[in-house]
């Protein structure tokens, strides 16, 4: 199911100024097939050229192989939420977000509901390691941020889980919850890949809306 | 009570993000649940399998001889030959790749980790597949089938 | 999404207290519990139509039984 986009705003990194996008709750076929379209080509092409730079094994992204496009089967299941952000015609990101299903690791919140968070990818051109002048900025907060509100309309006060992609550095995934959007690792929820798990609180979900602390 | 200005959160975000790789989820991304494989799909596994274990026969390496010089698990070698239904991880093919010199592109697409894109390459993974069997030693046959296939895997 | 709509809710004793008690597990309203509770009935419910069934698994045990649902 799909409701009508509604306007949010990401950072034009190019033009160094605030710009309009839509915000999809709810993806269709078509949606998802073209960003992909779009996506995958640039991705592989991005990938293969650091590898040919010689940048260690390690240090690629690991995403490299997602495919969108199989997920289409779910899109209409009421316990997953679809948001994609669009601008200038192009997804620039994409989310999947599981409602149910997933509790709290966190002692401080252990056993409470939260969104969890399946998957998450920002366009390849907005990403600085893929792309030498990445194009929109903040796309990456604004769908945890979606998870976040999604969280809170679903009461379950801003509680987010996600398992992410390795890369502890600046600017890889790790490093990317812990430091933007607050998120606290938990080792020992490494799921069956080894990807750490990472989980907002509450309190730092509020801190992460708003921007940091007050 | 602070008003929320998205403008002045989303530069800040921006500027913070700074262009990092945002992703979550997992490395292999399945399709859960799983769809019954193509016949397409079943072949080109069948035949990452065959032709792992021929190359590896070619080299006249054990398991565990050829696990270590490709840097793979052993554990991961041996689903790779003996279940056809195996997915290996991105690393291992990589690696796969790299040892067996042929292209990590053509060899996750026959993993399943990528999509073929065209029939040519589904055609020659099924001939493959029906051209070889496992066996201890390769027949001239095989050799041949083998090398054939390698050739086709290292092409640009 | 579409405007909301009341409606009232008779529970007795025991549904009420069950209420409670998951509303206070979970730190959550007794009417996010019921929309929750709302839509894992309609996701089975779809499921069940098709003619699977529903199971349960015990991770550390590696064991499936099966939720009989009427």
């Amino acid at each position: 199911m799909t409701n009508g986009p509604i306007t949010i705003r990401i950072f034009d990194l190019h033009k160094g100024v605030v710009v309009d996008a839509s915000l999809h709750k709810g993806l269709t076929e078509e949606q998802i097939r073209r960003a992909q379209a779009e996506w995958e080509p640039i991705r592989k092409e991005s990938i293969a050229r650091l590898r040919d730079q010689g940048h260690p094994l390690e240090e690629l992204p690991k995403h490299w192989g997602w495919d969108w496009t199989r997920k289409i089967s779910r899109l209409g299941n009421p316990l997953l939420g679809f948001y994609g952000i669009e601008c200038e015609g192009k997804m620039q990101g994409l989310l999947e977000v599981a409602k149910e299903g997933h509790l709290a690791k966190l002692p401080v919140q252990k056993g409470k509901p939260l969104i969890y968070v399946k998957y998450v990818e920002t366009a390849p051109w907005n990403i600085k390691l893929l792309a030498p002048k990445p194009h929109y900025g903040g796309i990456g907060s604004q769908l945890m941020r979606i998870a976040v509100e999604l969280s809170l309309t679903e009461d379950c006060k801003g509680r987010v889980g996600l398992h992410s992609l390795p890369g502890d550095k600046k600017g890889e995934p790790e490093w990317f919850y812990q430091h933007v959007c607050y998120m606290e690792p938990i080792e020992a929820e490494r799921d069956g890949e080894g990807l750490l798990y990472f989980e907002l609180t509450k309190e730092k979900a509020d801190e992460f809306l708003k921007g940091g602390k007050s | 009570m602070r008003m929320f200005d998205e403008d002045a959160w989303i530069r800040q975000k921006a500027a913070e993000e700074d262009g990092a790789f945002v992703s979550a989820g997992c490395i292999m991304m399945p399709a859960d649940p799983l769809p019954a494989p193509t016949s397409d799909a079943l072949a080109a596994r069948l035949s990452l399998s065959r032709f792992v274990q021929l190359g590896r026969l070619k080299l006249r390496l054990t398991k565990e001889q050829f696990a270590t010089k490709a840097q793979i698990p052993l554990k991961e070698l041996v689903c790779i030959e003996d279940d056809d239904q195996y997915t290996p991880t991105l690393r291992t093919v990589h690696m796969l790749a790299q040892f067996l010199k042929v292209s990590h592109v053509k060899l996750l697409t026959l993993a399943g980790l990528a999509q073929a894109k065209d029939a040519q390459f589904n055609d020659a993974a099924v001939r493959f597949a029906a051209m070889s069997e496992p066996i201890r030693q390769l027949t001239r046959e095989e050799q041949e089938a083998f090398d054939e296939f390698a050739k086709f895997l290292s092409a640009r | 999404m579409a405007d909301k709509r009341t409606m009232t809710l008779n529970l007795n004793d025991d549904e009420m207290d069950a209420l409670d008690a998951l509303s206070s597990r979970y730190d959550m309203s007794k009417t996010a519990i019921i929309r929750k509770a709302l839509r894992m009935y309609q996701v089975i419910d779809t499921r069940l139509q098709r003619g699977e069934k529903l199971f349960m698994e015990d991770e550390i045990e590696k064991k499936k039984s099966e939720l009989l649902v009427l």
